[in-house]
């Protein structure tokens, strides 16, 4: 049985998710925009799974919008915005998801200065270069996000949100992975738009929101249909968007259990990984997701470690999922000032609710035997292309 | 298959119910293989083997290598990667020829591409909907960048010669897209005979899953595209975003069932939509809308004069049993809109305000088409006599 240890990447479905979608794949399979009874059955589906959501993230309905995941969400608040307006000032930080920082370049492609607002250390966003920037002029929309994919680092956004909107900025979050394992409020949060996914709350793939303020302008990604008052065309994947509804609603009830459950396994990770030679922990300084713990190995590169655990059952990541097999050292790392050398040797446990103790148990022995192997026998960096060999 | 015991679903074209199978591939893809595909361990790779089976099967249903299909949400992003998209990649200046009666995500996209600076060319079709190949010829320029048709049309079922608008677009030198929503699974789609650079498709449409769909993108000569969304750079960059594994399967164990079944179905359908036909035909005032011999097997469009077109849309869906039609997209009947279809092809507002559409699907018999004809009939009757002077 494989030790899952990449929920950062994606979460299994939740059985009662799929109890819940089972009619909408089965039987009731109309088109959410028909007129008949089918279809309004479907759209009534539709709206209750927007407001389990909506109520998870402390939003209200009309402020959500379905989107085929958190990547859609992303594009859809960069570009959506800028396409309302002339070219401007956009910053970001320079710990962002891809789907931001991509977004962003290919705005940068069409007018827009991108610029990056510094992190410290840990990872945590520099408010007072973030006040700064602002000072500087000619911004129209920040994007931070929430909590990092990578290193787990939960931003103080409502702080950050005080500053933006204190210089008159649109502001949106990358909330994807600050929901299931961090109480992520978007009225709390003060952004304008934030992102959200339902794989990572055990949820289905292929289903994600944005949740917009009703003032926001926004012109939309996709054109045809005019679904979601105009902002989303596309028939609605009903069974996706009703298990995103039911995930929504399982984690408001079960969120604080699996959020204490997942910490106190990782104190016991790291409690383990602190007692081995030549382990660098990242953003121990910065409040983090409770599940996420990313870390390297000395003498280790990322990849050629996930490969040897991989061989042994466990799967974890070297970073971001998308970015596996590039090679690079972590962008988020470097940001935050760490050696190259070592960033490349970073590999990131993300755990979830249904791991238990002997699985973190049984990782750190596998670890503790293989890392006592790269300071004795097998010194200096071993790649992934040695070790398929 | 029937939404409820009292109810009859001819709309087909709206979204179909799963094919047999597809349900069980999907519920095992989501439970044994959970992880992400982009991601490097053992779960992540056997999640992209999912995917890769899946583009076999879809490439297998219209003859394109599997590398070459780009996975989005469904045909809507699919349209609009490829004409948003393709518009980007040629830089300004695209010039686009397409169709008036195209479905609302080709006709939305090229309104946006168009106060964006594009010169979009909308061609008209005839009383039967097909578009006139010479005004096609015309209208293609040295400067044309795309040529955007769809296969079969959503609200008619009338299909458009693809095998010759590929030849001529082929001799002119300019790229061909196809929207084959409506067609895939219904007609046969060869991308290389039929020489199409850009095809969407979506799965719901077939018997696959709602909210996934695919673009073809042909590799030789390339089609230049910019990717519509951006991020961890997934299927080459064109698509970002993680893969929606058990959606993809699902729409790869559509797509062979379709393979397995598609010829015998589509002519069960076609005689199944004849015997519908010729049991409202002889209501006064009834008008079929596209030729016999040109309309896809499940589709049939009617108008008729002297009731009101809400009224009998509503009166059908209500009532016993109750029939689950349309009178035109599902996307434009959220918004009560009369079909710009119909009035392309010649009928007045008023008799485009009363069309119903019927789309046969797997579920359906002979039964079925009876009793929904028979409701057809009375219905009509009964707003005329409501209301005689409509």
């Amino acid at each position: 049985m494989t030790i899952y240890f990449d929920h950062n990447a994606t979460t299994p479905l939740h059985p009662d998710v799929f109890e819940a979608m089972r009619p909408w794949l089965m039987s009731r399979h109309a088109n959410a925009s028909s007129l008949h009874r089918g279809g309004r059955e479907a759209r009534a589906a539709v709206d209750e799974a927007r407001e389990q959501v909506a109520q998870l993230v402390g939003a209200h309905p009309s402020q959500i919008v379905f989107t085929a995941g958190g990547t859609e969400a992303d594009n859809m608040a960069l570009k959506g915005i800028a396409g309302t307006t002339r070219p401007a000032r956009l910053l970001i930080s320079p710990i962002e998801h891809p789907a931001v920082t991509d977004a962003a370049t290919a705005l940068a492609a069409s007018g827009w200065q991108v610029d990056t607002v510094a992190v410290d250390g840990d990872g945590r966003i520099d408010l007072a270069d973030l006040e700064r920037q602002l000072a500087d002029g000619d911004v129209a929309l920040v994007s931070i996000m929430a909590a990092n994919n990578e290193t787990g680092v939960i931003q103080d956004m409502p702080a950050i949100a005080d500053i933006v909107r204190a210089a008159n900025v649109w502001l949106h979050t990358d909330a994807v992975q600050a929901v299931g394992k961090y109480g992520f409020d978007f009225a709390r949060s003060g952004a304008h738009c934030a992102s959200l996914s339902a794989h990572k709350i055990q949820g289905p793939k292929g289903v994600g929101a944005l949740v917009a303020d009703k003032h926001l302008d926004m012109a939309p990604l996709l054109h045809g249909g005019g679904h979601e008052q105009g902002l989303r065309s596309g028939s609605y994947n009903v069974a996706g968007i009703v298990g995103f509804g039911a995930a929504a609603a399982r984690l408001s009830e079960y969120r604080g259990a699996e959020i204490e459950h997942m910490r106190k396994l990782r104190t016991m990770l790291e409690t383990g990984l602190d007692t081995m030679p030549g382990i660098t922990r990242f953003s121990t300084g910065a409040e983090r997701l409770a599940n996420t713990c990313q870390f390297a190995v000395a003498g280790y590169d990322g990849e050629g470690l996930l490969m040897l655990l991989d061989r042994e059952d466990i799967a974890v990541s070297s970073g971001s999922a998308c970015a596996a097999g590039s090679g690079e050292p972590s962008p988020v790392l470097l940001a935050m000032g760490v050696d190259p050398a070592v960033a490349r040797g970073a590999i990131r446990v993300s755990l979830g609710p249904e791991n238990t103790a002997e699985e973190v148990e049984q990782f750190l022995k596998v670890l503790g035997r293989l890392s006592g192997g790269a300071a004795g026998a097998m010194p200096g960096s071993i790649s992934a292309s040695v070790l398929s060999g | 298959m029937s939404a409820g015991a009292d109810s009859i679903y001819l709309d087909h074209a709206a979204t179909a119910p799963l094919a047999p199978g597809v349900a069980d591939v999907m519920q095992r893809v989501l439970v044994d293989t959970p992880a992400n595909p982009a991601s490097a361990h053992g779960p992540g790779r056997a999640a992209a083997t999912e995917v890769d089976t899946a583009a076999q099967a879809l490439g297998g249903l219209i003859n394109a290598p599997p590398g070459s299909l780009v996975w989005t949400s469904g045909a809507t992003e699919s349209i609009n990667l490829a004409l948003k998209g393709g518009a980007e990649f040629a830089g300004c200046g695209a010039h686009i020829v397409s169709v008036a009666t195209e479905h609302r995500a080709t006709l939305d996209a090229l309104a946006w591409l168009e106060k964006q600076g594009a010169c979009i060319t909308r061609l008209g079709v005839d009383g039967d909907g097909r578009i006139d190949m010479d005004a096609l010829s015309d209208a293609v320029d040295a400067d044309t960048t795309l040529v955007s048709v769809m296969h079969v049309n959503n609200e008619t079922g009338v299909v458009q010669d693809i095998a010759a608008i590929g030849a001529l677009c082929a001799e002119r030198g300019v790229a061909l897209h196809v929207d084959a929503a409506q067609s895939l699974g219904r007609l046969t789609i060869d991308v290389g005979a039929m020489n199409i650079a850009l095809l969407s498709v979506s799965a719901h449409k077939i018997g696959g899953p709602k909210g996934v769909g695919a673009l073809y993108v042909r590799q030789r000569p390339r089609v230049g595209l910019a990717p519509g969304i951006h991020g961890g750079g997934q299927q080459k960059g064109l698509r970002s975003g993680t893969l929606a594994t058990h959606q993809i399967a699902g729409f790869g164990a559509a797509a062979r069932h379709v393979v397995a079944h598609r010829d015998a179905e589509q002519q069960r359908l076609a005689a199944l939509r004849e015997r519908l036909w010729q049991r409202i035909g002889a209501t006064d005032g009834a008008l079929r809308n596209g030729a016999s011999d040109s309309v896809a097997a499940p589709f049939l469009s009617v108008s008729v004069s002297g009731v009101h077109g809400d009224a009998l849309l509503t009166g059908l869906t209500e009532g016993e049993p109750a029939l689950a039609v349309a009178s035109g997209a599902a996307c434009s009947a959220a918004k009560g809109q009369s079909s710009y279809v119909l009035r392309a092809m010649g009928r007045s507002p008023r008799e485009a305000g009363a069309s119903i559409r019927f789309s046969l699907g797997a579920g359906n018999d002979a039964d079925d088409v009876d009793r929904a004809a028979e409701r057809f009939v009375a219905e009509v009757a009964r707003l005329r006599a409501l209301s005689p002077a409509a």
